[in-house]
């Protein structure tokens, strides 16, 4: 019984230390977001109650849309892009021809590296004087602006973003195939199937939770990974055509001390990975019943 | 699937060593880059060094409070990943071994975490360390870094802890030993890999972290390298060698990292891919 008691004791003294940090400076904060969401307020001076206010102005506010406008651009380029790609790329390396295991570090390679240090260098490549630009001469192209156009600008951030991020991708496939039974593909082959059959009828299907797995992360992405590429490459423009909600949020409070806005803006994007967190898990689960 | 015939074994590696150099092409282009005086990068930017000229290093060493940003950088890196590594495996230890009431909720609160977008976190920190009087203190952001890593580093080691047999702990108890001994003198030394693994990628994770440094810490003395290139970039934007000598001493230590540890950390986040 003292035994029992000494380890009930014991046991929250250990985690005491850690709890009390990440009470102090996660958890607590998520719940002053919310309340700051309600209020007006500059950061310094006194608080007001607002109610919804702030949800109202996002709401009606041209820049919000712009910005979620944005995320979506990058939703609809980027999600099929750092999805596809990487799977593609995983399912060649699961080949193992000779020297896979040097390409594999190749492509994560830029994955350690900050995002400042490689979004600054991606940037001077597309700058009007830049190598792009140069190479492009040779071929009798004329000089062009990438960065005035926010369009374009999104495409080049997209992919941006695919060169730094997709070995990390293609380590997350590589990890679900390294679970596949090989006796599927010794069947298969006594079978007499070939390459593509397979990959169709066997890898395909059995990659399905990492593919819905590395689509969620994706997803994620698009909300709140953006910000150093945006910051780095084009500081949210040409005039709001880059910025996106995070970058958004960024600006209101750090520039316009507009922390009322921010923090329901927070609390906006909270709201999304929430639902995006629960649509993965229901999708997760209704694989689970198919399976059944 | 490894029944590709010859000539297709061919056709795969061809492709996968054209990707490998769209990532490495531009790093080793920076590189060379470097050793470039502004003049001949102007004359022809795709021009070969004339001498193994490294100037433009010695000139980021010399000015721009450059070491001084190493040392913070490394001083803020090396103490949040060492004092994460010890309250992080204490706790994933008593969560995972000691019997207690209440642990259930503790890991529900640090699963939490995990589907925390960090960035929505900034408002409320900075108005916490600014009442703590830790806004501008190296050692403020160290601590906010310890609770941001927690719920990925306890998950990391508990995962490993809970493979250490119970019979092993068991037997150092009838020996006499208490739980903080079995810990300290039994649970790290096991725990070895793991903490080693964890250590290395957060270490580059709050390297290479920019939105906290670079609110956390406004004053210059205490910037980080990583923050200090925003600066940079503005300033030396028109002499793209020096500048890249900037990024790419910036980045030394991580590429000196992977480049020792790139098995390890490869699968490390192998390892964390799989839940």
């Amino acid at each position: 019984m003292k035994a029992k008691h000494r380890q009930q004791i014991e046991g929250i003294a250990y985690v005491l230390p850690a709890m009390l940090l990440y009470s102090c400076f996660v958890l607590i904060p998520i719940l002053c977001v919310y309340v700051y969401s309600t209020m007006e307020w500059d950061g310094m001076g006194e608080m007001t109650f607002v109610g919804l206010a702030n949800f109202v102005e996002i709401f009606k506010s041209a820049e919000f849309r712009t910005a979620l406008g944005n995320n979506i651009k990058f939703f609809i380029l980027g999600v099929p892009l750092w999805t596809i790609f990487p799977m593609i790329v995983a399912v060649l390396l699961h080949e193992e021809v000779k020297g896979w295991r040097f390409f594999r570090s190749a492509y994560f390679f830029p994955t350690v590296i900050s995002t400042s240090v490689l979004a600054t260098l991606f940037k001077t490549f597309f700058l009007y004087d830049g190598p792009v630009n140069r190479i492009g001469a040779l071929f009798g192209l004329e000089p062009f602006e990438w960065f005035a156009h926010g369009n374009i600008a999104i495409g080049l951030i997209t992919i941006a973003v695919n060169w730094m991020g997709f070995g990390s991708a293609v380590l997350i496939f590589l990890s679900g195939m390294a679970n596949f039974p090989p006796e599927i593909y010794e069947a298969a082959e006594l079978d007499g199937a070939k390459w593509w059959r397979m990959l169709r009828s066997i890898t395909l299907p059995l990659l399905r939770p990492t593919l819905q797995f590395v689509i969620m992360l994706n997803i994620m992405s698009v909300f709140t990974g953006m910000f150093g590429f945006v910051f780095m490459i084009t500081g949210g423009g040409p005039g709001y055509d880059t910025t996106v909600l995070e970058y958004l949020l960024y600006t209101k409070a750090f520039e316009l001390h507009d922390m009322g806005y921010a923090s329901a803006l927070s609390v906006v994007l909270f709201v999304i990975v929430v639902l995006v967190t629960l649509l993965q898990r229901k999708v997760t689960k209704g694989n689970d019943e198919v399976q059944l | 699937m490894k029944n590709t015939g010859k000539a297709s074994k061919v056709l795969v590696f061809v492709l996968l060593s054209l990707l490998a150099l769209t990532t490495l092409v531009p790093i080793l282009y920076m590189c060379e880059v470097t050793l470039l005086t502004k003049e001949e990068y102007m004359l022809n930017m795709f021009s070969l060094p004339s001498s193994f000229n490294l100037e433009n290093y010695h000139v980021v060493l010399q000015n721009f409070n450059f070491v001084q940003m190493v040392f913070n950088s490394l001083m803020i890196s090396t103490l949040t990943v060492v004092l994460s590594l010890f309250l992080t495996s204490l706790t994933a230890y008593s969560v995972d071994k000691l019997a207690w009431k209440g642990k259930k909720f503790v890991m529900a609160l640090i699963t939490v975490g995990m589907f925390m977008p960090g960035q929505v976190l900034i408002l409320p920190v900075y108005q916490i360390l600014i009442s703590l009087n830790m806004v501008n203190n190296r050692l403020g952001l160290v601590t906010f870094y310890m609770a941001l890593s927690i719920p990925f580093t306890v998950m990391m080691q508990r995962a490993n802890i809970h493979g250490i047999s119970n019979e092993i702990l068991e037997s150092a108890s009838i020996d006499g030993a208490g739980h903080f001994r079995i810990y300290w003198s039994i649970v790290l030394p096991l725990l070895k890999p793991t903490l080693a693994t964890a250590a290395i990628l957060n270490f580059i994770t709050y390297w290479n972290e920019l939105l906290y440094a670079m609110i956390l810490l406004q004053n210059e003395a205490y910037r980080t390298v990583t923050v200090s290139i925003v600066s940079m970039t503005n300033k030396f934007g028109s002499n793209p060698p020096l500048l890249y000598a900037d990024l790419l001493l910036s980045a030394l230590p991580v590429i000196v990292i992977y480049l020792v540890a790139q098995k390890q950390i490869i699968k490390g986040v192998s390892a964390g891919a799989v839940k």
